[in-house]
């Protein structure tokens, strides 16, 4: 089944890989580069590709900054002490502080996040994680990011 | 254990060929159904299984979670949005279970990025991302933190 | 040309027994090979033990008038109208291969059995419908061997990519396009192509008759089959493991539409 077949493109762009990661950045980068060629290519289905291929039962990594549950130092603590002091602490600030944002809008654009019926806010499972309903596909919320 | 497929179900259609990441799904040469080609690759994502429409392909568990005797099967229905399993113990216990696949309407609550309007040059400067910070549901903004707090108790 | 019977036209040189005594063989030969087939590979033996196991976690008794109305909707809803394929396309080239298959082998028969002798004066329609069968074989044939095919559109090989699971269709598109093109020179007297096409079209059908063993074509029994056991394990309950259709909660509901897999 030799289906080789060389394609040429140019773009300012490239991300490469459509998982959860290269979908939102192609996303990200379509935000702030209306103008810009972006080409997301994808070796799998972008319905299905990535780490998260099966979908998930939850988002391993939620600050709650909202219901001042977490703040993202609390998060670089976390990450300091699992890794014996081996971290670049400005990286995982950075990717904690925006974390919440993020898990806002998907739950906004339709992604099932179970909530604790008591308080009201998200179902946790343990300090950091919280529980979703996408045991089906998170692909198939970011496609429809990626075909606009 | 990976997934195979009941050729009495299958109808030769495609769709696990088309969805499977691992590009291990393909069409047998001699009846052309769905065969599993690898299964040492499998990493039994399910993806095949949820996507078959007549429910033909299956996965076998391996030994020391799913010992023979076991069932779980998914049931995905798209026009619906559920997906639901149904999973048999050998010693009799079942469990049922019932998702939603999204809680929006298909593609219509993400906002179409040609209507937003282009984020300035004070804004791609700054260190926020798309949506912030009103995303973030704190009524102070991005957080921030200078320098000397980073690394605290680190000496060299 | 629609309106003549090639098969009394060759008549002249063929004797009608010969013809009669090849379409019995050609008959006996794909019930015995489906025969064959099923012992071999034990088809039996598995449906039988799969209806055992289905029993065994069955949540309710489906009684003998039950069953015979399950198969009575098999045979209009699996059978005639093909409602097993889940994509229009391919349910369509399906019926027009399957029926036209049927109009062929029905008119073929008859006008065989009865109008096979030079002189005999055959009824217009069955050379109708022996054309009409043929043309829709060859329409849905085509339709599926260049684009349906799933080799094709799911796996991205070219068309002329042949192997042995294409027996069945290749030879069935074979019979199809040879008999039109015989009848063809037929009614328009070009002997040596004539000839030359008929022993292709007998070829191509003995192929596709006596190819049973190694084709598709024994599936066409099995699938109503499967299709029966299939609803069988939907009115007892044990639905092979499967979960029940859901009932729709408030805040479910909510369908998605995947792209269809058009890829190559």
């Amino acid at each position: 089944m030799a289906k080789r077949k060389t394609v040429w493109e140019d773009c300012d762009i490239l991300v490469v890989g459509g998982g959860m990661a290269g979908t939102g950045a192609a996303y990200e980068a379509r935000y702030w580069g209306r103008d810009m060629r972006i080409i997301c290519a994808e070796k799998a289905n972008i319905d299905r590709s990535g780490a998260v291929a099966q979908g998930l039962y939850a988002i391993n990594c939620y600050m709650g900054m909202q219901w001042d549950e977490n703040q993202p130092e609390d998060h670089v603590r976390y990450a300091r002490n699992d890794l014996m002091g081996l971290v670049r602490e400005d990286l995982a600030f950075d990717m904690a502080r925006h974390v919440d944002s993020a898990v806002h809008k998907f739950e906004e654009w339709g992604l099932p996040i179970m909530r604790n019926e008591e308080t009201g806010r998200y179902q946790r499972e343990g300090k950091w994680q919280i529980m979703i309903h996408v045991r089906v596909i998170n692909q198939l919320l970011l496609r429809q990011l990626v075909i606009q | 254990m990976p997934t195979f497929v009941y050729m009495t179900r299958c109808d030769g259609c495609g769709h696990c060929v088309d969805i499977c990441p691992s590009d291990i799904m393909h069409i047998d040469k001699t009846i052309r159904r769905a065969v599993n080609i690898e299964p040492n690759m499998c990493w039994e994502c399910y993806s095949c299984v949820k996507a078959c429409p007549q429910n033909a392909i299956d996965a076998r568990g391996y030994a020391d979670f799913a010992p023979l005797g076991h069932s779980v099967r998914v049931l995905r229905e798209e026009e619906k949005g559920t997906i639901s399993w149904k999973i048999k113990f050998r010693d009799g216990r079942e469990k049922n279970f019932l998702s939603p696949i999204t809680t929006q309407p298909w593609g219509e609550k993400i906002p179409k990025l040609a209507e937003l309007e282009v984020p300035d040059q004070e804004a791609l400067d700054s260190q926020l991302l798309c949506f912030e910070p009103d995303a973030l549901n704190v009524e102070t903004g991005l957080p921030v933190i200078s320098k000397d707090k980073l690394k605290e108790g680190v000496y060299y | 040309m629609i309106s003549i019977n090639p098969f009394s036209e060759i008549g002249a040189f063929i004797p009608s027994v010969m013809m009669q005594i090849y379409v019995v063989a050609m008959f006996l030969l794909v019930i015995g090979a489906t025969i064959f087939d099923v012992i071999h590979k034990k088809s039996a033996k598995y449906f039988f033990n799969n209806s055992v196991k289905a029993k065994k976690s069955a949540t309710r008794n489906v009684n003998s008038g039950e069953k015979a109305s399950l198969a009575f909707k098999t045979a209009t809803n699996e059978v005639l109208t093909s409602s097993e394929f889940c994509s229009t396309r391919r349910r369509l080239a399906h019926l027009l291969t399957m029926y036209g298959f049927v109009l062929f082998v029905i008119a073929t028969a008859v006008m065989i059995f009865s109008y096979s002798t030079p002189g005999s004066v055959t009824p217009s329609i069955w050379p109708l419908l022996w054309h009409l069968g043929a043309a829709m074989l060859c329409l849905g044939g085509y339709w599926f061997w260049f684009f349906i095919r799933v080799d094709v559109a799911a796996e991205g090989n070219k068309w002329y990519r042949v192997m042995r699971a294409d027996l069945f269709v290749l030879s069935l598109i074979a019979m199809a396009t040879f008999a039109l093109i015989w009848s063809y020179l037929l009614s328009n007297q070009v002997a040596v192509w004539q000839t030359l096409f008929f022993v292709l079209f007998i070829i191509s059908s003995t192929v596709l008759f006596g190819g049973v063993l190694w084709s598709k074509f024994a599936h066409m029994f099995y699938k109503p089959a499967a299709a029966y056991q299939k609803r069988v394990t939907k009115a007892d309950g044990s639905r092979e493991n499967l979960p029940e259709p859901a009932d729709l909660p408030e805040k479910f509901g909510l369908g998605i539409k995947r792209e269809a897999p058009r890829h190559y």
